[in-house]
């Protein structure tokens, strides 16, 4: 489960092109996973409710990942499927999918928390969580769902360095 | 991970009554990971 090194992708957001990769998305090994790759196959058409948002990784030219997502001005972001597409698992795609909408929902609402459920048993998913520090509970009413919580802080680059006296 | 709902909407932790009692004291545990800004994909 240590993966097969870094994937080098670039993160970016949803563009029409990506819509037939989407529809045919395959992502779930597990019966707990399928749930997620419905819902990013559905994601082209969730994203005319302006509800949703999509960022996908791609590789090569073509999308390998996707997560469904929704900053709530003033709230923060909730994740509603992560997935990548299953050749190209277990090499910290999932990771830099999840890292980007941290990062997003830090830039517009500052000091938020990024809110998701996953299954108990998606191990490759809790992984990520771990990973970035998540904060993780099984649902009192749903046992087999974490509610998992993280946040970022954004490294201030963008700072001018202060001239000598 | 989430399902649609018969209204078209995917379902919220929002919509979970259990989800909305646990954000609270969780969130105060949360500990940030520090990123860059350039992680943020470009429009």
């Amino acid at each position: 489960m240590d993966g097969n090194g870094w994937l080098a992708v670039a993160i970016r957001h949803y563009e029409g092109a990506d819509r037939e990769t989407l529809e045919k998305f395959k992502c779930a090994w597990r019966k707990w996973e399928k749930d997620a790759q419905r819902l990013i196959r559905k994601g082209p058409e969730l994203l005319a409710d302006g509800m949703t948002d999509i960022f996908v990784a791609e590789y090569d030219g073509k999308a390998i990942g996707a997560v469904l997502f929704h900053i709530t001005p003033g709230e923060g972001g909730e994740i509603f499927s992560l997935g990548v597409q299953r050749p190209y698992q277990n090499r910290h795609v999932g990771t830099e999918l999840k890292k980007a909408v941290m990062v997003e929902s830090e830039v517009q609402v500052p000091g938020c928390v990024v809110t998701s459920t996953v299954h108990v048993q998606n191990h490759r998913m809790n992984k990520i969580n771990a990973n970035l520090l998540a904060v993780t509970e099984r649902i009192t009413d749903t046992p087999e769902l974490y509610l998992t919580i993280v946040g970022a802080q954004l490294e201030r680059t963008d700072v001018t360095p202060g001239l000598p006296y | 991970m989430k399902k649609v709902n018969k209204d078209g909407k995917i379902e919220s932790v929002k919509d979970s009554p259990a989800c909305r009692a646990m954000i609270p004291a969780m969130t105060v545990r949360v500990k940030r990971v520090t990123l860059s800004a350039s992680l943020r994909p470009a429009r």
